[in-house]
């Protein structure tokens, strides 16, 4: 049956060569698509490690270059007149490595013979409560800590699964920055929004009078509207004697983050379903074109016995070997990304991408086969054989 | 001749509408596709105000400061002369490939007025800081504005179009004026109109700015452009350390018509790199790094330290993606067409018969594939103009501003026609070399 499956393809290679090209192209197409959707939409499983809903951001620009006293006079009124604002719950500080604010800060050494590499970022003692970061072992800052011999790090549990999978590390001291004490773990803090890569993280402790902690985080009451941003407005205002400011709704910026990175996926989505329509229509319409063409062979088989699935069956088994054909030509050309390491992500992705790949065109080819063969299956033979 | 193809055409898409309505189905959005990917590239590397002549454009937003660790080698050695064993060492110190630790900001105006300002070959070239961004509250609505630090040589890089006043002239920018260039939205949201706004105040961080000019924001984007106020840097004096070389400036350069952008690029990343060091306990070298407006846009999209190499590879990516995206449909246009080619043998065996060269049917199916694409090409600039208006109006990309324009159209129409002639020849020259009298015997006409 087979044998005779591809003796009937090569009979007509001519023709089945440019719909193999087309199922083949169609297979890179698809599979680079997948890779992209799959590979951004992982990043979605894994939690923001804060919360946004209700948290606004004060983000200061100009504090750099005040004078250093000032700067903490100032910040230290700001946190209290904030903090006794009856919208507010809790007020938290930030260096700039703040939320949706594309800065990063990185350092690494390889003090312990291989190397550490952590995002950071400095904050105060607030900033956790307030930012809902929830730790997983250990605990939050207190008072003490800014007294300890060594100061104290939070890391995040990738940074552990990363650098000392399987260890308790609670009470090590570890180089990062000079000797910090790990004092708890976090889930994670992905202040880069939900598309950002998982990475290692760690959260330093400042006071909040330092004058780069110049971002400024509020939990606000549940509900507050976006409208009373002119009351923070007014008391930033006042404090810092400055207009150089902006009040941002977490919330809002998250769905923009989110927003740019969805437009990419939602484009390539579409154009991925339009190749997916457009191909199986030109597929329904050459296999439809040909079966009509072939209305005396059906007729003949069925004159001399042949039974309605047979036929059937022949026409989508001769599709599917065509598409199994081209999209084994597509996985050997795709399957050479991971085992080459042309990209450097987790290998995983690909692999999926090729299962999922293969899965819809197979339906696809099947659906546009189905159809046709069904209707060459309904031919009458005594009519079939008449026109001839 | 022309008239009785184009009937026969529409004769035969009016023939069988479910392959016609595949064929319109595939080429209709292909080129919709196609025609948004030009809309937005016209839009960014088209002859737009503010940077009409973004081929002669430099940009260098960056100064590096960098520490290179050295490796000292000891090779010890022993050696035997005259029966007795000297040590002989030799010491080798080598820099490292990669530096150890590398600070990366901005330039401050004061080094850049020092040692940037002359460069040859260059036409302009002012130094802007993207400046602080206000929240203003106006009629219970909160508005953020953006504001940019500019010299006068700034309106001679960028062509900003005027619709009120004029630009920001020598003699304010010397007087720490408080003075403003605001773009027409800036003044609408804040005015509540956008005409007659010359002479008014607008209030920006406790301070009142004169407004002198109203111009159209850009369409494209970038930090260089995007700002709803302009305002003279000598307003906000620089604060840093006199010394520094870091600051909140970059340069934009405009180079004379004619030269060379990459030997003027090379020239100003020379000029960088020759800078003497400032704190040698820190740093050990500095890197400045120029890119043209092609490669600015390409480093945006991906990141990579190499100007034309991150433009290459932008190139390489988005070429073989629209290749591909291309051929599909063209492959399955060709696909259709063959299996039909059948249907019309009786037809070409007449035309044949009664004289027709290869050539006359050959051209004859080209031409009626290239009326069936431009069909699909009307529908699709119909499906490009509705998803332009969505995209604009849902500001999906921000700032940019797409718009349908001659060149859009004319890029459009050449687009529908190549698309045309590729998808038609294949199928055309295999039916046009039917014989005649398999043709004939075939089908009855």
């Amino acid at each position: 049956m087979i044998r005779h499956i591809f003796q009937l393809l090569w009979a007509k290679r001519k023709t089945n060569a440019l719909m193999m090209l087309e199922i083949f192209l169609a297979f890179l197409v698809l599979f680079a698509s997948v890779c992209f959707i799959i590979f951004q939409l992982k990043k979605l499983k894994y939690p923001l490690g804060f919360e946004t809903k209700d948290h606004w951001m004060v983000s200061m620009d100009d504090f750099y270059y005040k004078d250093s006293t000032e700067a903490a006079n100032q910040l230290d009124q700001l946190k209290n007149e904030l903090k006794n604002c009856p919208l507010v719950e809790s007020v938290g500080s930030s260096n700039s490595s703040a939320p949706y604010l594309n800065n990063t800060s990185t350092t690494s050494n390889d003090n312990l013979g291989f190397n550490i590499s952590t995002r950071y970022a400095e904050v105060d003692i607030d900033f956790g409560p307030a930012m809902g970061i929830q730790i997983t072992s250990g605990r939050w800052f207190n008072e003490q800590d800014h007294l300890s011999k060594y100061p104290p790090i939070i890391v995040n549990e990738l940074f552990l699964k990363n650098f000392f999978p399987g260890k308790n590390m609670l009470d090590s001291i570890i180089p990062i920055n000079g000797e910090h004490r790990i004092v708890g773990v976090m889930k994670d803090y992905r202040y880069k929004g939900k598309f950002d890569e998982p990475a290692n993280m760690s959260l330093l402790l400042r006071r909040h009078t330092e004058k780069y902690l110049n971002f400024i985080l509020l939990k606000m009451k549940p509900g507050t509207p976006l409208g009373e941003q002119e009351t923070i407005n007014n008391i930033v205002k006042n404090v810092t004697k400055s207009n150089s400011f902006v009040i941002k709704s977490l919330e809002q910026e998250e769905s923009r983050n989110a927003r740019s990175r969805w437009i990419p996926i939602i484009a390539l989505l579409s154009i991925c379903a339009f190749l997916c329509i457009n191909i199986s229509l030109g597929l329904f319409g050459v296999l439809w074109y040909n079966i009509n063409k072939r209305r005396s062979e059906i007729g003949l088989r069925r004159a001399v016995g042949a039974h309605t699935s047979d036929i059937s069956s022949q026409f989508v088994l001769e599709t599917l070997g065509l598409a199994v054909l081209a999209i084994l030509a597509g996985i050997l050309f795709a399957i050479q990304v991971p085992l080459l390491k042309v990209i450097d992500i987790d290998d995983s992705i690909f692999y999926e991408a090729i299962g999922v790949v293969t899965l819809i065109l197979i339906m696809l080819v099947l659906l546009c086969a189905f159809i046709p063969s069904r209707q060459a299956a309904a031919i009458q033979p005594a009519r079939a054989l008449h026109e001839e | 001749m022309f008239a009785n193809y184009i009937k026969l055409a529409f004769k035969v898409l009016a023939r069988k509408k479910f392959f016609t309505f595949i064929s319109l189905f595939g080429t209709s959005f292909t080129l919709m596709v196609l025609m948004l990917i030009a809309a937005y590239l016209e839009t960014q590397f088209g002859s737009n105000p503010p940077i009409s002549d973004n081929q002669r454009l430099i940009f260098t937003p960056f100064l590096s400061q960098l520490y290179y660790e050295n490796d000292t080698i000891k090779k010890r050695d022993t050696i035997d002369q005259n029966g007795r064993f000297v040590i002989d060492s030799t010491i080798q110190v080598k820099r490292r490939d990669e530096p150890s630790s590398v600070s990366m900001s901005g330039f401050s105006r004061r080094l850049l007025e020092q040692h940037f300002s002359h460069i040859d070959g260059v036409e302009a070239a002012t130094f802007m800081s993207p400046h602080s961004t206000f929240d203003v509250y106006r009629n219970n609505s909160k508005m953020t504005i953006r504001t940019a630090l500019i010299d006068v040589q700034y309106w001679k890089v960028f062509d900003f179009v005027f619709t009120e006043g004029r630009p920001i002239n020598d003699m304010e920018i010397k007087n720490n004026a408080r003075v403003a260039v605001v773009t027409e939205k800036l003044a609408k949201h804040y005015f509540g109109e956008a005409d007659h706004c010359l002479g008014k105040e607008i209030g920006m961080d406790e301070k009142n700015y004169r407004i002198v000019g109203v111009v159209k924001p850009p369409r494209p984007s970038g930090e260089y452009i995007n700002s709803d106020a302009f305002i003279p840097y000598t307003v906000y004096p620089e604060k840093n350390d006199p010394d520094d070389y870091f600051g909140a400036y970059m340069a934009i350069y405009k180079i004379r018509d004619g030269q060379d952008i990459q030997a003027v690029k090379r020239r100003i990343e020379q000029t960088g790199n020759k800078l003497p060091v400032l704190r040698p306990d820190q740093f050990n070298a500095i890197e400045s790094k120029a890119t043209t407006y092609r490669e600015n846009f390409a480093q945006e999209l991906i990141y990579d330290e190499d100007g034309s190499r991150a433009w290459r590879k932008v190139l390489l990516i988005m070429g073989g993606f629209i290749a591909l995206f291309v051929i599909l449909p063209v492959l399955n246009l060709v696909n259709l067409n063959i299996s039909r080619v059948m249907e019309r043998s009786s037809e070409i065996g007449v035309r044949k018969a009664f004289g027709a060269h290869t050539g006359n049917i050959l051209f004859q199916f080209v031409f009626e594939n290239i009326v069936q694409t431009l069909l699909g090409g009307i529908i699709g600039l119909i499906l490009a103009i509705i998803a332009i208006y969505f995209i604009n109006t849902s500001l999906v990309l921000d700032n940019v501003k797409l718009t349908v324009n001659i060149t859009f159209f004319i890029t459009c129409f050449l687009i529908a026609i190549l698309f045309g002639i590729f998808s038609g020849l294949l199928p055309a020259w295999k039916m046009s070399r039917l014989p005649i009298v398999n043709a004939l015997k075939q089908h009855k006409i």
